[in-house]
């Protein structure tokens, strides 16, 4: 690393490659490059206001451009991108109320790029950069990072980023998914932040560079278009708005809005006593083909303002199963936004001011180079997310201010199917299903979850209509419901996870490969309460659904079907035949209080709504129903029955220290 | 004489105007009779027949053509009726409405801090539950072919279930039905023979035959959910208007613009939902052809929220699904997006943060705004336009009502006290982050898609458009903005309505057809999606003369999601025209999403095909009577107003509704206090009062 | 001082007790579940939908479902996963010292 003549270093590359970029309080930026550091705090409400939804006007109208331009089914569908506006030192000021994980990590690509661009080859006005290094700032190679500086007067007055979901960027898999990798040479070459754009202009050979990466050039270069013309555009927005009002001003409001968010966020944990909480749950298989239980630990310590996340007693990295500094990083904010600052439009930045990571390089929750990572944006943040919940939930409810912002679990595991054939069209296919967005949302404090609600920290993720998924992909779907019993049961139970049933469709057979997590146990507990149902898949091989359609009949369950049943670890690979029907399910969210607490008629409802089975209903929940036609809640046998259970609970357990 | 009748019902207001022959526009506003809404209807119509000099008789006897719009579909979809309704699909398929497509069901149509508040969300209740709900042992797949037959035994069962039970309402929606409706049919003729002939019957494939089951199913669901009620409420306006005496037909507004005859609007109450703004878009149209304006933004303000459509080459911009209570649904709707930014939106203090904040709440009309006098204590816009000078305490809706500054005065204490403000700054910092919002809105509306502001026209209509949009104009750079007809502009609704020709619109999906196209094959589709229409409008009694067909095609690239709907010509196609098509596409979409988005490596697909059906119906004529001109209002009194955006007291010109009048011109900054609405004009505008009445304000 | 759903911590006698009867489990420096009822069981006893994990994974990794109750009650405090060999998790430490201060 060349040290030039004033002094300036840059932060260690090849270490931050090795173990995950970790930013210095004091970045070290090249003397050369100014920074718009000033602004006023003059600032009248009224301007204020109106400046700061002008801001979140701006940024949520990036991402429209980028949505626009790029005309992804990812972009559209998925909603799998966010735009990201930050300060001139890379704190966020606003990201959009798309996929959550990636805009607070943009915070990381723009540190890096000042510590280690500013000299060579240096930061102008028109530049963009673009990187997907997940040691850098990325949650994996697919999600790639356009960030750009804007400029006033010669002095670096703030960034801009936008994040999007690749159909295909290199590796071993189409898509770039490979949750079969042993490491990270057999996905996706993760690239560092390079200048893909100069003063404005596009350079063709770094643009080149990117797309020969990919199995589908023309797509990535498609959102290569998009990417930059958003960032434009917004650059372009946000000159208008410092010509109109001043960069004084709009720099002081960006500085208030961080502000805000770390005067809620403070507020709020200052309710907290100090103390630590923990969590340990497992990752089952490093990686495709692989069975053996990897341990995942957090700690969470909180002391007066400040808190400290460790992991010790997590499992070394191995296989693809990992996470890397920067998606662990950005796991937190998928906790403490819906829980502490949605009334901040999930501005992190001033909640960030005061958490300090200080995991084990190494494991399976910090990777190192060269562990495989690709999985980070789905599984391996997944359980780093579930993990998070779990100590935060806990440490909430220890005082009555966050006590009741609770949430119990943001997804107890994810099953993601890839799958890759002929389509009905006579062409070749490969897609991520999208069933995957049909997972539970987990119990508040005061209510149920939501069945079927989405994943919980993308909000504006639509589960696909069969009708799309039919006409897209050659399948046919059996059924899509409501997965019973697998809300968490609770006096406030969670939401339930989807079944989904489906056989090849004019086609001779469906690649399968089946990456997931919490299939054994859920990767979060809920409070007092039972954990959502694990994520499952199964197949009936050589089935007789041939027959069943001639006679006119659907199945309105896997297990009535006739055949081979064969039920499937969390991460496994196969070849989903003609006649095999195959049934995945969603994760369950876990509850919230004591299942016997509940009210029974709440559970009356719940099973005639078939969300829990009548066996659930008695042994968990411990109410008895009058059997007459239209059912009714027996109020004397429930009362004997939860005593019972109740009874059996004591004299099925012992006192750990007393033994 | 020879009227034109028009009632529009909204969720407080009852609005009703009579045109005559002239133009002259006769308004009726009434309070809404949320009990039964038929009793505002015919007291609006009392209020007007009463100030032309006549009875509900002697004025119905006179009319020509009435016209309704109506809210009573969106009451009781929104209140959920008290309506036993079945829903009949493919079996697998039966959670469909409840699992709402995952977030989308706790999403949709809220505001981002509302769905971000996790802690509060849910899904709302069903449209129809899982044990109200019906799986046939049925199934077509996405070619369009039976992969299991219909269960004629097992339909029977369902259908004598159904007929056993206490049903008003029967929703049969199945998967692929668009494109294969067989099955659907099918089902409808055994239900029609089992169930009794009064019990409301509709099927996703007539109603809306569109691609994805959960927006298709949601629509036939709440069809038939508001199915028995508003044909209930339909028929009586109906029968009543009969026995009053009138001989025409009923025309009902529907959402996607255009009217319809009420039998048609019986089958199909659905499409009346969220009618109202729909309505004021398609006035604003005909408006615009008259002025020749090509580009319009459509902006109606009034006590509850703020609501903004665009009109581009005169066309309102129409958006393939709707919201309402978080449900999406397919009916074409024309594309109004809206927040809850209204003269009532109530301001506030953000707890910790000291921010001021204005809405989304509201007052509502009862108690409304502090300054009404009625023991509101809110704060509200309205108020800080009263501590303004914009409206007049003591003329208040042309006097006919006064306001009490003392109360807005009081309910501003508290604001004051959170902020550290005075009282004039609090008035200034809520009409400006009122108007922000607005402003932002605008900009969401037109540059994210690919518009730009500068090349539209602001009308602005409702109770409240006209005192604060101008402002907001100004702010986008906006040059020119219209309050259409005057003082109307605050019921310009119900003049929308009956600017609306008979509309019937067909669309058919078009799976996976690519370039190159083959003109025969969309000249028969074409061909037949209109003998329908055509069979339908004369029906109606439309002759030859007043039928008017219009072809227009979406297309995507192979490869992106985003269709763009073009125009097509009608008659024979040709190869040329297939060309011409698909060039016609790669502008547009060009201009939408911005040089080199589109794909075109990966080819072209012909999404939908569809055809607008009009049946031309009578005009108002919209010239004023040559009223006396009052050149430049004579003696002007002027009072001392305090403008926000300025933030100052100015000068300021004030005229009242006497005062104006066609050919008049005037210089901001002015305010016109008239009989419904307050006009505000900024000191760097002018303008002038055209033929119409329409205020012309220009900067 | 309310620490969960079901536990109060006394900051005057610093100890753990349930909300639910008052029962006191332990000091508040202790591990509660320490002191409370523990039930263990197979992972199919979290519900049933739960599977073997032998059936799943081809073999069997040790894992069990541990409730804990309050001794005296009955009401749920928590539940968690682990392999037999796991300690119990020390999942609440509030910090005493801070509370005294
Ligand atoms: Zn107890």
């Amino acid at each position: 690393m060349a040290t030039d003549d004033q002094g300036h270093e840059g932060s260690d590359v090849w270490e931050d490659f090795q173990q995950g970029y970790v930013p210095e309080d004091n970045l070290d930026i090249h003397p050369d490059l100014d920074l718009h550091e000033q602004y006023t705090k003059d600032i009248d409400t009224v301007t204020y206001e109106v400046l700061r939804h002008r801001l979140w006007t701006v940024n949520e109208e990036h991402g429209q451009t980028l949505e626009n331009v790029s005309g992804s089914p990812v972009a559209y569908f998925g909603q799998d991108f966010n735009p990201t506006l930050m300060t001139h030192d890379g704190e966020v000021v606003f990201n959009g109320p798309y996929v959550q994980l990636f805009s607070p990590i943009a915070e990381l690509q723009v540190k890096w790029i000042l510590e280690n661009r500013s000299d060579n080859p240096g930061i102008e006005p028109g530049d963009i950069f673009i990187s997907n290094d997940p040691w850098v700032g990325s949650t994996h190679q697919p999600d790639v990072f356009f960030v750009a500086p804007i400029f006033v007067d010669g002095e670096l007055f703030c960034w801009i980023a936008n994040t999007l979901h690749q159909y295909d960027i290199g590796g071993k898999s189409a898509g770039s998914f490979v949750p079969g990798a042993s490491d990270v040479f057999e996905e996706s070459t993760p690239i560092p932040p390079i200048k893909a754009v100069e003063g404005g202009e596009v350079r063709k050979d770094v643009k080149q560079m990117y797309q020969r990466h990919s199995r589908m050039p023309d797509m990535v270069g498609l959102d290569f278009n998009a990417q930059v013309a958003g960032l434009q555009v917004t650059q372009e927005q946000i000159h208008d708005l410092i010509d109109e009002y001043g960069a004084q001003t709009v720099k002081g409001v960006m500085d208030r809005i961080i502000e805000d968010s770390e005067t809620k966020f403070l507020e709020k944990i200052r309710e907290l006593p100090d103390g630590t909480w923990r969590a340990r749950e497992f990752m089952e298989g490093s990686k495709t083909g692989d069975d053996d239980l990897y341990v995942a630990e957090l700690q969470l310590k909180k002391e007066g303002d400040t808190l400290t996340f460790t992991n010790e007693g997590s499992a070394k990295n191995e296989g693809s199963m990992n996470l890397t500094y920067a998606g662990f990083r950005t796991a937190i904010s998928c906790a403490v936004n819906p829980m502490l600052l949605y009334d901040q439009l999930w501005v992190t930045s001033g909640a960030y001011r005061h958490i300090d990571i200080d995991t084990d390089p190494g494991t399976l929750n910090r990777a190192e180079y060269p562990s495989g990572v690709s999985c980070g944006g789905t599984l391996s943040i997944e359980l780093s997310i579930a993990l998070i919940y779990d100590v935060m939930t806990r440490m909430f409810s220890a005082s009555d201010e966050t006590r009741d912002e609770i949430i119990t679990d943001p997804l107890a595991g994810l099953i993601v199917l890839s799958q890759a054939g002929m389509d009905q069209w006579g062409n070749p296919f490969g897609t991520m299903n999208l069933d995957v967005m049909g997972t539970g949302f987990g119990a508040r404090t005061d209510k149920d979850g939501i069945d079927v609600g989405g994943i919980l920290f993308s909000p504006k993720g639509k589960l696909p209509n069969i009708e799309n998924n039919e006409q897209d992909y050659p399948m046919l779907y059996l059924y899509r419901r409501e997965s019973e019993d697998s809300a968490g049961h609770g006096e406030f139970r969670g939401g339930g996870g989807m079944d989904s049933c489906f056989i090849p469709h004019n086609t001779e057979a469906i690649q399968t490969v089946v990456a997931g997590n919490g299939g054994v146990t859920p990767n979060t507990r809920g409070i007092g309460a039972y954990p959502g149902a694990p994520i499952r898949s199964r197949t009936v091989d050589g089935s007789d659904i041939e027959e069943r359609f001639e006679n006119q009949e659907i199945p309105g369950d896997i297990e009535e079907v006739d055949g081979d049943m064969e039920t499937y670890p969390p991460k496994a690979e196969f070849v989903q035949g003609a006649i095999d029907v195959m049934e995945t399910r969603s994760p369950g969210t876990a509850g919230y209080g004591d299942p016997l607490e509940r009210d029974p008629e709440k559970v009356l409802e719940d099973l005639k709504e078939e969300i829990v089975s009548e066996e659930a209903a008695n042994d968990i929940y411990g109410v008895v129903f009058d059997d007459d036609d239209e059912r009714t809640v027996d109020e004397q046998a429930t009362e004997d029955r939860r005593e019972e259970l109740i009874e059996t609970r004591l004299a099925e357990s012992t006192i750990p220290a007393e033994e | 004489m020879s009227y034109l009748v028009n009632v529009d019902i909204g969720g407080t207001h009852t609005d009703g105007v009579v045109i005559d022959e002239q133009g002259e526009i006769t308004d009726g506003k009434v309070a809404s009779t949320p009990d039964d809404f038929s009793a505002g209807f015919f007291s609006s119509l009392e209020v007007m027949a009463n100030k032309l000099g006549t009875d509900i008789e002697g004025l119905l006897n006179d009319t020509e053509l009435v016209s309704h719009g109506t809210t009573v579909g969106t009451n009781a979809v929104l209140e959920g009726d008290d309506v036993d309704t079945k829903l009949v699909t493919t079996k697998g398929s039966e959670s469909v409405l409840s699992m709402m497509r995952g977030a989308a069901g706790r999403t949709s149509g809220l505001s981002v801090e509302e769905y971000l508040h996790m802690q509060e969300v849910t899904k709302p209740d069903p449209l129809v539950s899982k044990k109200d709900t019906y799986g046939l042992n049925e199934r077509i797949d996405c070619m369009g072919d039976v992969v299991v037959e219909f269960d004629e035994e097992q339909a029977r069962d369902i259908a004598e279930t159904i007929a056993e039970s206490d049903v008003d309402s029967v929703a049969i929606s199945c998967l692929w039905s668009f494109l294969n409706p067989d099955h659907e049919e099918r089902m409808e003729e055994i239900l029609e023979e089992e169930i009794d002939s009064d019990v409301f019957l509709t099927r996703s494939s007539d109603l809306t035959p569109t691609w994805g089951e959960y927006e298709r199913t949601a629509a036939t669901a709440i069809n038939a959910l508001i199915g028995p009620s508003t044909s209930e409420y339909i028929e009586k306006i109906d029968d009543r208007l009969e026995e009053l005496g009138y001989d025409g037909t009923l025309l009902v507004m529907q959402v996607g613009g255009g009217v319809a005859p009420a039998e048609d609007a019986i089958r199909e109450p659905v499409r009346t939902i969220d009618s109202g703004p729909a309505a004021g878009m398609t006035g604003c149209s005909y408006l615009a052809d008259t002025l020749e304006h090509d580009n319009i933004i459509a902006a109606d303000m009034g006590g509850t929220s703020f609501d903004v459509g665009l009109i581009t080459d005169g066309e309102p911009i129409t958006k393939a699904t709707n919201v309402v209570r978080q449900y999406d649904y397919s009916i074409r709707n024309i594309d109004i997006e809206s927040i809850g930014n209204g003269g009532g939106s109530i301001a506030w203090v953000e707890e910790n943060t000291d921010r001021l904040r204005v809405g989304p709440q509201s007052v509502g009309a009862d108690p409304g705004p502090a300054c009404y006098g009625q023991g509101g204590e809110k704060f509200t816009v309205t108020d800080a336009a009263v501590l303004c000078g914009f409206i007049d305490p003591e003329y208040f809706l042309g006097g006919r009502e006064s306001l009490d500054l003392d109360s807005a005065k009081a309910a501003a204490e508290s604001l004051m006290d959170a902020t550290g403000m005075e009282l004039m700054d609090v008035a200034r910092g809520v009409i400006e982050i009122s108007n922000a919002q607005m402003a932002d809105l605008i900009s969401q509306r037109t540059i994210n898609k690919g518009y730009d502001p500068r090349n539209f026209t602001v009308y602005a209509y409702g109770g409240a458009g006209p005192l604060y949009l101008p402002s907001i104009a100004n702010r986008l750079s906006v040059d020119e903005i219209i309050v259409p007809t005057g003082d109307s502009s605050s019921v310009w609704s119900a003049v929308g309505i009956s600017s609306s020709d008979v509309l019937h619109r067909n669309e058919e999906s078009n799976m996976r057809t690519f370039a190159p196209f083959d003109p025969e094959d969309m000249t028969e589709q074409f061909s037949t999606i209109e003998d329908d229409i055509r069979a339908d409008l004369e029906s109606e009694g439309f002759d030859d003369e007043d039928i008017r067909l219009e072809r227009y095609a979406n297309l995507s690239y192979g490869l992106q999601v985003h269709e763009v709907t073009v125009p097509v010509p009608s008659g024979e196609l040709t190869e040329d025209d297939m060309g011409e098509i698909i060039s016609r596409f790669e502008e547009k979409y060009e201009q939408l999403y911005g040089e080199g988005a589109g794909a075109s490596q990966t080819g072209f697909e012909l999404v939908t095909l569809r055809v607008d059906g009009y049946g031309e119906s009578t005009k108002p004529s919209l010239r004023a009577e040559a009223a006396e001109a009052h050149t430049d209002g004579g003696i002007v009194e002027t009072e001392e107003i305090f403008w926000p955006a300025e933030n100052e007291y100015l000068d300021t010109a004030v005229y009242y509704q006497d005062d104006i009048g066609p050919g008049m011109d005037f210089d901001g900054p002015a305010v016109m206090r008239l009989n419904n609405t307050t006009v505000a004009i900024p000191e760097s505008d002018s303008g002038e009062i055209d033929q119409y009445n329409n205020i012309i304000i220009q900067s | 001082m309310q620490i969960q759903k079901y536990l109060d911590l006394n900051e005057e006698e610093l100890t753990i007790s349930c909300r639910k009867c008052g029962e006191t489990l332990c000091n508040a420096d202790e591990n509660y579940k320490e002191h409370s009822a523990m039930r263990t069981g197979p992972v199919t006893d979290a519900g049933p939908a739960f599977e073997p994990p032998k059936k799943l994974l081809g073999q069997d990794p040790n894992l069990e479902f541990r409730q804990f109750f309050c001794p005296s009650c009955g009401v749920l405090f928590d539940h968690e996963f682990a392999r037999e060999d796991d300690p119990i998790l020390h999942d609440i430490e509030v910090d005493v010292d801070s509370i005294k201060a």
